[in-house]
């Protein structure tokens, strides 16, 4: 295995650029739409056009009155390819905000394009909040919910546990009102659909009565917390680790209602510079070196509170691009894992200061989830800044996930292909049947989809 | 070495995970003046395309980004070119994300935008 030194990083990130330059894929043809580009910048798409609807009609109206490949995009926080598409990219910032809510049953009706960052506030206004969010609120709905993503805490499924009922247009334009009740299987499909089996248009959301939440954060070493997890994990409404990379210690978050009042004041300037003159000097030096500073630093966080209603707790907003690699373990296997990731880390003299991310999200009932089956995963997240080619990075740990048996988030830079998803996923073959004829012309498809689900263009 | 407050490292060392802004809040109580500071003519649709996209951040000045209509934000912004400007809209510069989360939108509509939020009165 070779040995990754910040020289041959850059280097690699060099040519990546040189060859983003010059590959005829890249290139923007005249009478093409404006490119799209993902959150971090790492994909991109040429699309013969956008079509944004103004109602489910006019969505429902395209896609009966037209043909040709389409995709539906959210925020574009995905890292995986799954936007791209030679065809017309389906834009639903229109379609947004609550449509309609249950009191008794506490749910609330949303059209798909919402932002989660948008629903805090007008279920605050009908006395709801949602029960789990996940750390990154700018993604849309149905983005979040059609990857499978999660938040954090073994009591919680990922968003799309929650879905109660959602309406998908399938490719053809026709409508699909899908609930558990009515058609399990397809609904354990649509939940986790990757935009493939049509375009979900509105989301319906078990959420609970408004709370508030107190997240208390420490520094530990790793060692030590993660053999306590378990512990925390059950004590915790949330718990989560962020494993300092060159270092002994990592920062643990707790996370658990209260009645207290609110207090969560911002960073102050004075701390925000005394912070980045550390990161600096940390940033420079040389990985193998590094573990004291990076210790030393950690010695001096002071453990700290904060409180305010769920949402604002639960969800921030990432100032900071960058891209990102995350597997699901199963449950026994996460600490080792996650262990081996730090050691290879060290070991390859990775030049990364982005802590990793651990956390346990609970198994459900959908087919495509990370967690989906009969057993709850450990999640664990690697990052590299996005100006910066994760590719040696992301490439020495992968394999690891693989060997504890990890499953890869959709919306997360993976390189599995259909044969390795099949025997990863018990309900893989049933998902495939259901897509296939909801979409048997491939209309939906991509060519990251085509290798996901084995199908040749 | 003076402490350090974990509130702070999950907002900055480990910088680069977490962000711990409020603006959202603040974008949508001061939305509609901003609005209504600011010049340049973008159409009704560009205006929808602007308060679903870029008034998340370009309102408050979430993560650095220049205020609509704020003259010190954006006199050395300006002076730089609008295709310059344009250039890093579609591209992403520094903590926004290519294409400011406008996916609807087209070059012609980025140009709209970016004037308007770059038009000052002083």
């Amino acid at each position: 295995m070779s040995n990754p030194t910040r020289r041959t990083f850059l280097a690699n990130s060099a040519l990546a650029a040189l060859f983003g330059m010059v590959n005829p894929a890249l290139a923007q043809s005249a009478n093409r739409s404006t490119p799209w580009r993902n959150w971090s910048g790492g994909v991109v798409a040429n699309p013969a056009g956008r079509f944004s609807p103004a109602t489910e009609q006019q969505l429902m109206d395209y896609l009966a009155s037209s043909s040709g490949s389409v995709r539906p995009v959210g925020s574009g926080h995905s890292f995986t390819p799954l936007v791209p598409t030679d065809g017309h990219l389906l834009v639903l910032d229109q379609l947004t905000g609550m449509l309609s809510h249950d009191s008794n049953a506490q749910t609330a009706t949303f059209a798909a394009g919402t932002r989660l960052g948008d629903m805090g506030a007008p279920l605050e206004g009908i006395g709801q909040a949602m029960i789990n969010l996940p750390d990154i609120d700018r993604q849309t709905l149905a983005g979040a919910t059609s990857t499978a993503t999660h938040g954090t805490g073994i009591a919680f499924q990922c968003l799309s546990g929650y879905v109660t009922q959602l309406r998908l247009i399938a490719p053809n334009g026709e409508v699909h009102d899908i609930d558990q009740r009515s058609s399990p299987e397809f609904f354990d499909a649509a939940r986790v659909g990757l935009g493939s089996l049509g375009v979900v248009s509105r989301i319906t959301v078990q959420n609970t009565g408004q709370f508030r939440l107190k997240q208390t954060s420490w520094v530990d070493k790793t060692t030590d917390l993660l053999k306590d997890f378990d512990r925390q994990a059950a004590t915790h409404r949330h718990y989560e680790l962020f494993p300092l990379t060159h270092s002994d210690y990592s920062i643990a978050l707790a996370t658990d209602e209260t009645d207290e009042p609110i207090n969560n004041p911002p960073v102050s300037n004075e701390e925000e510079d005394g912070l980045d003159l550390a990161m600096a000097a940390w940033m420079k030096v040389p990985p193998k070196l590094r573990g004291p500073l990076v210790n030393a630093l950690a010695e001096q966080i002071e453990p700290s509170e904060r409180v305010d209603s769920s949402y604002k707790i639960l969800s921030n907003v990432r100032n900071t691009r960058f891209n990102e690699m995350e597997y699901s373990v199963p449950l026994e296997r996460g600490a080792e894992c996650v262990q081996e990731v730090l050691r290879t880390i060290i070991d390859e003299e990775i030049d990364v200061v982005f802590p990793l991310e651990y956390r346990y999200v609970s198994r459900d009932e959908t087919m495509l989830s990370m967690s989906s089956g009969d057993e709850d995963h450990a999640a664990i997240s690697i990052h590299r800044i996005a100006s910066e080619d994760y590719r040696p990075y992301f490439n020495i740990i992968e394999p690891i996930f693989w060997k504890y048996g990890g499953r890869p988030h959709w919306g997360k830079i993976h390189s599995l292909g259909a044969a390795q998803l099949s025997e990863l996923y018990p309900r893989f073959e049933e998902f495939r049947s259901i897509r296939q004829r909801l979409d048997p012309n491939g209309r939906m498809l991509n060519e990251h989809l085509r290798k996901i689900f084995g199908i040749e263009a | 070495m003076k402490r350090i407050h974990t509130n702070l490292v999950v907002c900055l060392a480990v910088s680069l995970l977490i962000g711990c802004d409020n603006g959202d809040d603040q974008a949508k109580n001061v939305e509609s003046k901003t609005i209504v500071a600011a010049s340049g003519s973008p159409t009704e649709d560009q205006m929808r395309m602007w308060a679903g996209s870029c008034s998340l951040c370009h309102v408050a000045g979430v993560a650095g980004a220049p205020r609509v209509a704020n003259q010190e934000d954006w006199s050395s912004r300006n002076e730089q070119g609008i295709d310059v400007l344009l250039q890093h809209t579609l591209t992403g510069f520094r903590n926004m994300p290519p294409l400011g989360y406008c996916m609807a939108c087209e070059e012609d509509d980025f140009i709209a935008l970016i004037e308007f939020m770059g038009t000052t009165h002083e």
